[in-house]
């Protein structure tokens, strides 16, 4: 391929190689300080060290001054210092929930979930969390260009005006987007076009899952997964827990059957089969990889197990349809595994559900349904059935397949104007679709950055942030939800609403357009179809600012459909399935749980937020079984080029336990060549290969070079340590309290009389049963406490910086069966805490609260207390990490925490800053704190509410209680440092039949 | 008349020398002369060493102790490690001056000056890396309880602390006590120079010594009480800077045998570079009748019996972490010697454990080559013991999802090599500007320098 000749270039300095763009380029991240620029200092650079290195032994340093300016008027409704909450909606493809942006003097620095919301509930995930950074990212695209020409929108906008007037055949290839006035605006647009047609396509798409569902029920439309309703799950290929764009209301569901608080409670079931190693699979009570091409076989022997063995079906069609599958009378694990999730399945009718992953093939996804309509899993049942018959979420028909008509338009050259408005389609298609889209002679593109598509695009404009935006969104059937803008946008950039009215009224003129700007277009939109189907009598800006308010409108919901199973969509699938000789590599590609397709490439938060299964950061890897890696003669990190599908791809080898032989899985998202500083060239774009998510007869050449996979955790297995405590529920009923039979701690005496806590004692509560390890906590962590990244040179290193860090352990009773533990590991504020005495200059000290402090000020860095810390949670900075803070990046810190500087050693405060701010509010109402009053960033970010923050103080508080189940425990009690945090030990549900051939 | 009894002569303390004028010859003759050509190269080769190891210093105080391989769990490496090494060898010289001429050793007085001058040196290399070690350097001064007006006081639970007071009040009583040794030295120095400048410098450090009765009584007597005051000190020293590791609660650090064990450890590794020192002192100035085959055969029985008080100390660690049952203990120990640093586990045994025991022999003890090679690998392993208590104590402690590897970059080697050539500069310029043997002590340990056997119990 010739790409590589080609030069993607940010912005208009870079392209003329402005010496100080391209500085400012390479120093976006820390390099890896091997002393190269050391070594080649010249001859004056090497006297001027000489001469610095002696004035710096004598002087000492003077920071620069900077003048800060109050408001000259103050601006009404803004208090300095005091934050402010929005109503707002985050949207990630088909998906949206409801957010709280947290404002301070009129600049966004956090995201909350919205609790009214029920997509939220409060929480907010990773990606939401995050997307305050995106707003201040510095690489954002700035102004409206033509060829290499900046200009301004007015011109841009008659240029294209013109064009699209002259247009005769206008295509417009969008990403997906759940709001209604958006699509409503677009299809009037449409009609104002001549010969214009759109597509929205994302490669995460719903397409397959829709067609999958009209096969097998003649209607396309999702029903909503309600896991919190489910006992028995199964998970096929899907990572509803961490990597899907709807993971957080999952999360949240399925945590809800995973929390146990006396003896007599249950827990729900997760079986997972699968080809990849998701979060999902490192949640299961039993889990089964199996590579790619098999999970159709195994599909239908469960279905073929369910008809023939427990009589789920009373149609003989489908017996005699699931007796041409061959019998797998064998004994193998794989069919015991089967055996017990039928009898599962079919005890629990109308309470269990089978996910299947929405990419997999249409043949696996009609079987899931088959297995579901078996099971009840569309009801009808008193309280609900595990999938929704009424309510549907958002789908579209976005993926390859239904691309296909535009491609070969293109390719047939009768589309003169392509607009791309989100998405990365020349990315995410490859070079195929570069060239084709080359070959149209106008190309207009919106898009946040100058990414891949943009740089073959002759007309581009910058779209606004969605925090910068008006817009709304309808994830599902009954609930909608505005999104408001919650400041000016920073750039010369619009929203994708405000470029189509725009348009539409500059083409139609005032009298058949009467709106002329994009939120008056939303209000009409929304006086129309949302407030005239309330009927409400209040008017309708009262109901405007209510929606404002809450962040949420319910709509009456759709009438319940009939989910009759077609018969026909059985025996297509059976008779499209083959069993295809299980000797060849496969391939398997996920979203990546950081980047999902690639969008949040830009992140660096993202980029080096750890992976929930392998850990890895800044990297995609291809990862694969010790026996496999054996097999190819393979070692960690040897970089190998896989060919299928159109292409060739080359990554480093990453060995990961529990996938089947044969199998390679890979993320997406990576390998961007534009679009950012910090996101090009990080990993390999795996998307050249093709779409097709699975590739069998995969070729595997080894290449020559090493390459460094920069993983925050080195070891996996807990050396049989009681760190994360664990139990069936069986055992958890038998002796309730067996954490402390795991951990013996003598009665510790001491010669001091413990210090009394006599106003708060704040603590916290980690339930290890139900976090998934996500990291949306992680996220939040770092939003919330200016945490600086750090790049993967330094990660390598070993010296990433986040407060909170989640730890997962392996553990293998058997070789296929692999265990994983997730634990939240932060600083565990011990009242007795090794690090507090060893500091020579008290810069960390205890609060009268039970707070584990830290003065940065007073910190002169001897790094004893991180040496001191044995649960090493303490980070330090090794270099001025904040030192490539960009402007407008600043904007985005959090006011109320210190930036730290070179040399500090920092760590978790417990939000210390919230802390105060709860005091402060409750003192002002003369009131005590309630319960609940101060959260946590993690805790608040948390979808499965796994972290409880509260005072220890008050035996009514949430965190008491927990704190006191019998299956709680402190993390290295036996030390006496006696920490503040409790673990609730993790519980499994397996299934006594499975569990017994383990043990 | 009885028969008269044969005793055992002890052997003779000065070679081969009948008058005391030749000591003050051979002693401070040198220091009349321009160097020779070796002194020049050797003075090179230092001094660029020491120039490389601040330029690393200036470098790091520049970027940040992101420079060097530290990381998260290895807070501590090399730096530490430099710390340890460099003031354990600062033991010998206290040891030798002090707790020596306490008990009577007389044939301490041919090496106590070099060894004293060495430990000022190996305290100075010392104290630059708590120094360095900081993320923020320009506040070390904050490490003194300095009155201030935030009233922020230092944390006196803090064994950094206790570093601090122990190794500047080290640094001060060996300074005052070599000073002290020096005066009669000096005194002759300046009776001797005919440099006029030579004469000014030396008349004011020898504060007017008239070599009196009453100078001699007084001199003595401070002496004597300046020993006395050392003595503990040389104990105390090693013992509160390993507390830095045995009051932590890391595996491998927290362990009570650390205040001996690190005594023992500081003697026998600052013996080994006295011996190195000397063996070089020695051939270049032609000491061999004043530096003897004896003395250096006590420095080995020193060196044999601290090695095997080292040895002792490994072994009874293991033993201790077995006996414990605690498995954190345990692993910590089995990590030592099979983890990834099992290498330098392995070269601390083989240089301070097996290299020491050639020693049995008289016919080793007594070979320079041999004693030379022992010393290297001494010096060598005692490095190594504390990069071993250091590192690999921190990169496996209680959570296995944090351990990691520490790799020295070629800042962390080139602030070590820097501080030897500081060390090796120093010594360097002490001996061509002071005398390497003490003039007056010497003639006091000569054959006939008690004529009426006042003190025969050399």
């Amino acid at each position: 391929m010739e790409e590589k000749d080609k030069i993607y270039w940010k912005s208009f300095e870079e392209l003329a190689k402005d010496p100080r763009t391209l500085e400012l380029a390479q120093r976006e991240f820390m390099q890896e300080d091997d002393g190269s620029d050391f070594l080649s200092l010249s001859r004056r650079k090497f006297l001027k060290l000489l001469g610095a290195s002696v004035a710096l032994a004598t002087t000492s340093c003077r920071r620069p001054v900077a003048k800060i300016l109050p408001y000259v008027k103050q601006a009404e409704n803004v208090k300095p210092g005091i934050a402010q909450y929005y109503a707002s909606t985050f949207a990630l493809n088909h998906h949206s929930y409801g957010i709280l942006v947290k404002t301070i003097e009129g600049r966004p620095i956090k995201i909350e979930g919205n609790p009214d919301h029920p997509l939220s509930q409060g929480s907010a995930g990773t990606w939401a969390q995050a997307s305050v950074l995106e707003l201040y990212d510095p690489d954002r695209k700035r102004n409206p260009t033509i060829g290499d020409h900046v200009v301004s929108w007015d011109e841009w906008d008659k240029e294209i005006i013109s064009l699209l007037q002259k247009s005769k055949n206008i295509r417009f290839l969008t990403e997906s987007n759940s709001s209604p006035t958006f699509k409503y605006t677009l299809k009037k647009l449409l009609k104002v076009l001549p010969n214009s047609h759109w597509n929205p396509y994302e490669p995460v798409s719903q397409e397959r899952a829709r067609l999958a569902f009209k096969k097998a029920f003649g209607r396309p439309d999702l029903p909503k997964l309600h896991l919190d309703k489910a006992k028995i799950i199964l998970s096929i290929n899907s990572d509803f827990l961490c990597s899907d764009a709807d993971s957080l209301i999952h999360i949240k569901n399925w945590a809800k059957g995973r929390k146990i608080r006396s003896s007599k409670d249950t827990l729900n079931r997760l079986y997972v089969l699968e080809s990849f190693f998701s979060t999902t699979g490192s949640n299961a009570d039993h889990r089964l990889s199996v590579k790619p091409s098999q999970l159709l076989s195994f599909a239908l022997e469960l279905a073929q197990i369910l008809v023939t063995r427990f009589h789920l079906s009373t149609d003989p069609s489908h017996l005699s349809l699931l007796n041409t599958i061959p019998d797998h009378s064998e004994k193998t694990v794989e069919r015991e595994f089967l055996l017990a999730l039928a009898e599962d399945l079919a005890q629990h009718h109308g309470q269990s559900v089978v996910v299947v992953g929405q990419q997999e093939s249409v043949e696996l996804q009609v079987v899931g349904q088959f297995i579901n309509s078996l099971i009840g899993s569309f009801g009808p049942r008193v309280g609900g059935s595990t999938l929704d018959s009424k309510v549907s979420v958002a789908s579209f028909d976005n993926g390859h397949e239904s691309l296909k008509p535009l491609l070969s338009e293109l390719k047939a050259g009768k589309v003169d104007t392509l607009i791309t408005l989100g998405g990365n389609p020349v990315y995410q298609l490859g070079a195929e679709f570069e060239a084709l889209m080359k070959k149209v002679p106008n190309t207009i593109r919106l898009s946040l950055y100058s990414d891949e598509t943009t740089a073959v695009s002759k007309y581009a404009a910058p779209l606004s942030h969605f925090l910068e935006s008006w817009g709304d969104s309808r994830p599902e059937d009954g609930l909608v939800s505005l999104i408001q803008p919650t400041i000016q946008p920073l750039h010369n950039s619009r929203s994708s609403g405000e470029v189509m009215i725009s348009w539409l009224y500059k083409m139609s003129g005032k009298a058949s357009h009467p709106t002329e700007d994009w939120l008056s277009e939303i209000k009409l939109y929304w006086k129309k179809n949302i407030y005239a189907k309330k009927n409400t009598f209040g008017s309708f800006e009262t109901f405007w600012e209510g929606a404002l308010q809450d962040g949420v409108v319910t709509e009456t919901l759709p009438l319940s459909k009939a989910f009759h199973f077609n018969s026909s969509a059985l025996s297509e699938a059976i008779s499209n399935f083959k069993k295809t000789p299980s000797d060849t590599l496969e391939l398997q590609w996920t979203p990546s749980p950081a980047l999902f397709d690639g969008r949040f490439a830009n992140g660096g938060s993202l980029q080096e937020l750890p992976d929930p299964v392998t850990k890895v950061t800044w990297d995609n890897v291809a990862s694969m079984s010790a026996k496999t890696a054996l097999k190819y003669g393979l070692k960690q990190g040897n970089k190998i080029k896989l060919s299928g599908g159109a292409s060739t791809v080359t990554l480093p080898v990453f060995l990961q336990p529990g996938l089947a032989e044969d199998v390679i899985t890979t993320s997406i998202g990576y390998g961007r060549r534009a679009g950012g500083e910090i996101g090009m060239g990080v990993g390999s774009n795996v998307f050249v290969l093709g779409q097709a998510w699975q590739y069998k007869n995969v070729q595997l050449k080894k290449h020559s070079g090493q390459h460094k996979i920069a993983t925050t955790q080195t070891h996996h297995s807990m050396e049989g340590r009681p760190i994360v405590l664990e139990a069936t529920l069986e055992e958890y009923k038998k002796h309730p309290d067996f954490p402390k039979h795991k951990i013996h701690t003598p009665e510790l005496l001491s010669l001091y009389q413990d210090y009394p806590y006599t106003g708060h004692k704040w603590g916290m509560a980690i339930d290890l049963n139900s976090c998934v390890g996500c990291s949306g906590c992680v996220v939040a962590c770092d939003v919330e406490n200016n945490i600086p990244n750090v790049g993967k040179a330094q990660v390598l290193k070993g010296r990433e910086m986040q407060w909170l860090r989640l730890d997962r352990y392996y553990e293998t009773s058997s070789e296929n069966e692999v265990k994983t533990l997730h634990q939240p590991m932060l600083c565990q504020h011990c009242d007795n805490a090794p690090c507090e005495t060893v500091c020579p200059v008290s810069a960390t000290v205890h609060s009268d609260e039970g707070i584990n402090q830290m003065t940065y000020n007073r910190c002169v860095g001897t790094r004893y207390c991180a040496n001191n810390c044995p649960y090493k949670v303490r980070r330090f900075n090794y270099f001025n990490f904040n030192a490539d803070i960009e402007t407008p990046q600043e904007l985005g810190k959090n006011p109320s925490v210190t930036i730290r500087s070179r040399g500090v050693m920092e760590k978790c405060t417990f939000c210390i800053q919230r802390i105060s701010e709860g005091k402060n509010a409750a003192k002002m109402r003369g009131e005590k704190v309630s319960d609940g009053e101060i959260q946590t960033a993690c805790q608040q970010a948390c979808p499965s509410q796994a972290i409880v923050f509260g005072d220890l103080n008050d035996p009514n508080s949430e965190v008491s209680k927990l704190s006191s189940l019998s299956q709680g425990y402190r993390v290295l009690e036996e030390l006496n440092v006696r920490p503040a945090v409790t673990y609730l030990a993790k519980i499994r549900n397996p299934h006594p039949r499975l569990e017994k051939r383990v043990s | 008349m009885s028969a008269p009894v044969e005793t055992l002569k002890r052997p003779e303390l000065v070679l081969g020398i009948k008058d005391r004028k030749t000591i003050t010859e051979i002693i401070a003759k040198p220091l009349d002369r321009i160097p020779s050509k070796s002194w020049f190269l050797t003075f090179a080769l230092t001094a660029s060493l020491m120039t490389l190891g601040f330029l690393c210093i200036g470098w790091t105080f520049y970027k940040g102790i992101g420079v060097w391989g530290n990381n998260n769990p290895v807070g501590w490496a090399f730096d530490i490690t430099n710390f340890v090494f460099w003031i354990g060898i600062g033991h010998a010289g206290t040891l030798i001056s002090a707790i020596l001429f306490l008990f009577r050793q007389r044939w301490r007085t041919a090496i106590n000056r070099a060894a004293e001058a060495m430990t000022i040196f190996a305290v100075i290399c010392a104290g630059i890396f708590p120094l360095i070690h900081l993320g923020r350097p320009w506040f070390a001064y904050w490490l003194f309880p300095l009155p201030n007006e935030m009233k922020i006081w230092v944390n006196f639970r803090s064994p950094l602390l206790w570093d601090v007071f122990a190794v500047s009040t080290y640094f001060m009583v060996s300074l005052l006590f070599w000073y002290m040794g020096l005066i009669p030295d000096l005194a002759t120095l300046r009776d001797r120079t005919t440099h006029p400048l030579k004469k000014v410098a030396y008349s004011i450090l020898s504060l007017g010594w008239r070599s009196s009765q009453r100078c001699w009584k007084q001199y003595e007597t401070a002496y004597l009480i300046f020993a006395a005051i050392s003595t503990p000190l040389v104990l105390s020293v090693h013992s509160i800077v390993s507390f830095d590791f045995a009051t932590s609660i890391i595996p491998g650090w927290h362990t009570t045998i650390f205040p001996p064990y690190f005594v023992a450890g500081a003697i026998f590794g600052g013996f080994a570079m006295v011996m190195i020192l000397l063996l070089f002192t020695r051939t270049f100035f032609k000491l061999e009748d004043l530096i003897t085959l004896t003395h250096l055969e006590n420095m080995n029985k020193v060196l044999l019996t601290a090695g095997m008080l080292v040895g002792y100390a490994y072994l009874v660690e293991f033993f201790t972490a077995w006996y414990s049952a605690n498995s954190y203990e345990l692993f910590a120990f089995t990590n030592r010697a099979t983890g990834p640093y099992g290498w330098a586990y392995w070269i601390m045994i083989f240089c301070n454990v097996l290299s020491p025991q050639l020693f049995w022999f008289k016919r080793f003890r007594t070979s320079i080559p041999v004693m030379f090679i022992v010393s290297i690998l001494v010096t060598i392993g005692m490095w190594f013991e504390r990069f071993v208590i250091i590192v690999t104590s921190l990169h496996r402690d209680f959570l296995p999802s944090s351990w990691d590897m520490y790799t020295p970059t070629i800042f962390d080697i080139g602030i070590f090599l820097g501080s030897l050539g500081l060390f090796f500069t120093l010594y360097l310029i002490f001996v061509r500007v002071l005398p390497a043997v003490s003039i007056s002590e010497i003639k006091g340990v000569m054959h006939g320098a008690h004529p009426k056997g006042e003190v025969d119990d050399i």
